[in-house]
């Protein structure tokens, strides 16, 4: 399996996907499923590691690949792969077609991680949008798994409205793991009893901040990380201490096809986990 | 510095043919000069030359017989090294499921003949991009194993080089195994590398005398004079990622037709998309990677739409791309100053125009 | 009392925008207010003159849709202006403003706050662009909860 981390130059096919079969299927919200899947070759599979922020390219032969993050435990090898994936398109909409037993294909990981090590002994927010939880749900299980050594956690979420809450049920098992827990929604419905509001008035009035002792690590709608980036730094968290992960258009996942650059970064390989000053400038302008 | 009789250029391609090189170099064909195969000397565009410029390319007889007495055509070198269209994975559906299986990567042995000093310079970018990060294209890296390389030096410019401008030219300084500077008679001859040596060797170059040495340099010293055109590279990087919002991006916007000519013809562009082949029963797919390109709509599409859905912001992506981000990528500007891209531009767009426009201040103009 | 709610004023917006002596001016003519939960704080289509800062606690906002009943449309928490449109306007409120849980907060009435404006240009044009502000923020809150960005694009 090729990992970016280790390998100094790789020269084998990039293309080369590994046979998985799916295992379990969970429906989530309206078009949103998780996938928990197993690579068919044991070898592979007993080989395979991940980060927390890292995407795998999912193929359907015929149709094409799609780049999904990881949403599972980053502790578990390749015998069980969690994606959780939104019907967007060609390749994601036959994905959904598939039932447990089906097989597909999988390379990967690719790209940077969230920033685990710089978390560690510091207070965490974790900032996160509709689908956008999916790929900071790895570094969430990680900060649990090893919960003495971060400081407070505490994830902002908003979504649409109530029913697009993902993970609804998982979140109050995370709030006895010791995440504290703020969810808003766009458009409440009768029945809402929490906030109202986009996600960076949250962060705005967050209480008990201490800003240079604190890591944001956010995924969500570009529009809401952005404004969202500004709010953090309004409260005079440092940009160095601000993450981000953006999504590009994905082929390759290598950085030779050009699908995914952003100015001079490659977002496969250089991303898709930023850190905000390192392309804050980049994203300043909308359709670069 | 040898010196080889026209007559006997022959016997190079003679040598390289039995050494299972596939000859490729330029010819005539549809009413220009493009790379293609190639066997016999006879082959080459004999007593041709081009007349090019912005939007504009053709051929007209010299009156003389030079061999390479012209420029470069809209083909360059990269489609051998970087084919426009490979298969990259095959797939096949059993009664368990998809089972993915490696493209063996055939090896090839290309001569190129004629590869001008600009197209030197487009190889080694190209290495850069394909060979020299943590990710080495295994097809790229076979075929430029096996690449012999018979430059020329340019004894002429177009109206639309300005590769002095990028320092990539006219005279072949490395990237090479021979170097030839045609003269009525035949050539002088410089060697690049020890295979190039070798068959200098074998079939007996004699050395050049010092008059046909000063009368190749005369000859180079024309392609020198003869360009015009010109870039300013000094900070070309930090103006052209500082001025995104120019208006001068809106007015190349009217004019460009997002047709991709330029990204087909550019020696350095390498961005490209797979696609899935299948055959009728569904169960065996090829997997195939084609060139594609930044001006194409749908290049930068994210669900939702392409996040490059106007031709302002392709054409900025391309130009920025090719003069700033990719010294940021690959240590070196992405262009090589052949100006191919000023040629079969339909409109006639010149981007060293459009840099120019782009990058003097107010104040300077 | 009052130097307890001062110092707690000074981490709201009032203390963004109020310079000290002028943050004095104002906490001379405020009153502080507990609300408990389930309280309205105003009432949608009805007058109010006061503006208020959250010390402490939520709000939310709602708005009543004839059919569907009041929606709520927007929750305030700590250190956030309230009612900035009794300044501005007549005084008719365009929202009900609920309590969530029990909630403080320090108002001022804005008939002396016209007034100070009025009489004391610095005061007035620091009370001004904190109001701008916090209009701004709202504004561009509502800009993104209307691009309804986590609607899935196909």
């Amino acid at each position: 399996m090729i990992t970016t981390q280790d390998n100094p130059k790789i020269v084998a096919n990039p293309w080369l996907s590994h046979s998985v079969v799916i295992d379990a299927i969970q429906q989530e919200i309206e078009s949103v499923a998780t996938y928990q899947m197993r690579f068919v070759d044991s070898h592979v599979a007993q080989g395979y590691r991940f980060q927390p922020g890292q995407f795998n390219m999912l193929y359907i032969p015929g149709c094409g690949e799609s780049a999904i993050s990881h949403s599972g435990p980053p502790s578990l090898d390749g015998n069980k792969i969690v994606h959780t994936i939104r019907f967007v398109g060609r390749v994601t909409d036959a994905i959904a077609k598939l039932r447990v037993g089906d097989r597909l294909g999988v390379r990967g990981p690719f790209g940077t991680a969230w920033p685990m090590d710089r978390c560690k002994g510091r207070d965490v927010i974790v900032v996160a949008g509709g689908i956008g939880l999916a790929p900071l749900r790895p570094a969430l299980y990680s900060f649990m798994e090893n919960r003495d050594d971060f400081g407070r956690v505490v994830l902002l979420y908003g979504s649409r409205s109530p029913e697009l809450l993902l993970y609804a049920e998982e979140l109050e098992s995370w709030k006895e793991r010791g995440i504290e827990i703020q969810v808003t929604v766009d458009r409440a419905t009768e029945s809402w009893q929490g906030a109202v509001g986009v996600v960076p008035l949250l962060l705005d009035r967050l209480a008990g901040l201490k800003p240079n002792f604190t890591e944001v690590v956010m995924c969500g709608p570009e529009v809401m990380m952005h404004y969202s980036a500004l709010s953090a730094i309004k409260r005079n968290i440092p940009k160095e201490s601000i993450w981000l992960s953006i999504e590009r258009n994905m082929q390759c996942a290598v950085g030779l096809c050009g699908h995914c650059q952003l100015g001079p970064v490659f977002v496969c390989r250089q991303g898709p986990v930023f850190r905000y000053d390192a392309i804050e400038n980049l994203l300043k302008v909308r359709d670069f | 510095m040898y010196y080889l009789d026209r007559i006997k250029l022959q016997e190079v391609f003679d040598d390289l043919s039995s050494r299972e090189y596939e000859l490729v170099g330029p010819r005539v064909e549809q009413e220009a000069i493009v790379y293609d195969q190639i066997e016999r000397v006879e082959d080459l565009p004999k007593g041709w030359t081009d007349e090019q410029s912005p939007g504009q390319y053709r051929l007209k007889r010299r009156d003389d017989e030079a061999l390479f007495g012209y420029v470069i055509g809209p083909h360059s070198w990269k489609k051998y090294m970087f084919p426009p269209l490979v298969n990259v994975l095959s797939s096949r559906r059993d009664a368990d499921g998809w089972k993915m299986q490696d493209e063996p990567v055939e090896p090839k042995k290309f001569a190129l003949i004629g590869a001008r000093a600009c197209e030197l310079a487009a190889i080694a970018v190209q290495d850069r991009v394909f060979m020299s990060d943590a990710y080495v294209d295994p097809i790229y890296a076979k075929r430029r194993e096996g690449l012999f390389i018979v430059a020329v030096n340019c004894t002429q410019a177009a109206s639309t080089c300005f590769c002095t401008s990028m320092g990539t030219g006219p005279r072949c300084q490395s990237n090479f195994d021979l170097a030839l500077t045609e003269l009525p008679n035949g050539f002088v001859v410089e060697v690049g590398s020890p295979a190039g040596q070798d068959i200098v060797d074998r079939l007996g170059f004699r050395r050049a005398s010092a008059a046909e040495c000063q009368s190749a340099e005369s000859c180079r010293q024309v392609a020198v004079t003869q360009i015009t055109r010109k870039v300013e590279t000094e900070g070309i990087r930090d103006k052209l990622l500082s001025r995104l919002e120019h208006p001068r991006w809106d007015n190349v916007a009217e004019r460009c037709l997002s047709c991709a000519n330029c990204t087909l013809v550019c020696p350095t562009c390498f961005c490209s998309s797979v696609d899935d082949v299948t055959d009728l029963t569904n169960d065996e797919v090829l997997r195939q990677r084609r060139w594609d390109s930044c001006f194409n709509f749908d290049f930068s599409h994210i669900s939702g739409g392409p996040i490059r859905n106007q031709t302002r912001s392709r054409y900025r992506q391309w130009l920025t791309h090719k003069m700033a981000s990719w010294i940021d990528q690959f240590g070196t500007s992405g262009c090589v100053g052949c100006g191919r891209c000023i040629t079969w531009c339909p409109v006639g767009i010149d981007l060293t125009q459009e840099i120019a426009a782009i990058c003097t201040d107010v104040d300077e103009s | 009392m009052q130097s307890e709610w001062r110092s707690r004023l000074v981490q709201t917006i009032f203390g963004d925008f109020l310079s000290h002596a002028n943050l004095t001016k104002l906490v001379s003519i405020a009153e502080f207010v507990e609300l408990q939960a389930g309280h309205y704080l105003f009432r949608e289509g009805q007058q109010n003159h006061k503006v208020f800062v959250l010390l402490e606690g939520h709000l939310d906002l709602t708005m009543t849709v004839p059919g569907r009943g009041p929606t709520r449309i927007l929750t305030l928490g700590p250190g956030e202006l309230v009612a900035w449109s009794a300044i501005l306007g007549e005084g008719i409120m365009t929202s009900s403003a609920i309590c969530v849980e029990r909630a403080q907060l320090i108002a001022v009435d804005c008939k002396s706050v016209l007034e100070m404006i009025e009489s004391d240009s610095e005061f007035g044009c620091e009370f001004m662009k904190m109001t701008a502000t916090a209009l701004a923020k709202r504004l561009l809150a509502t800009r993104l909860q209307m691009l309804d960005l986590f609607a899935p694009n196909k």
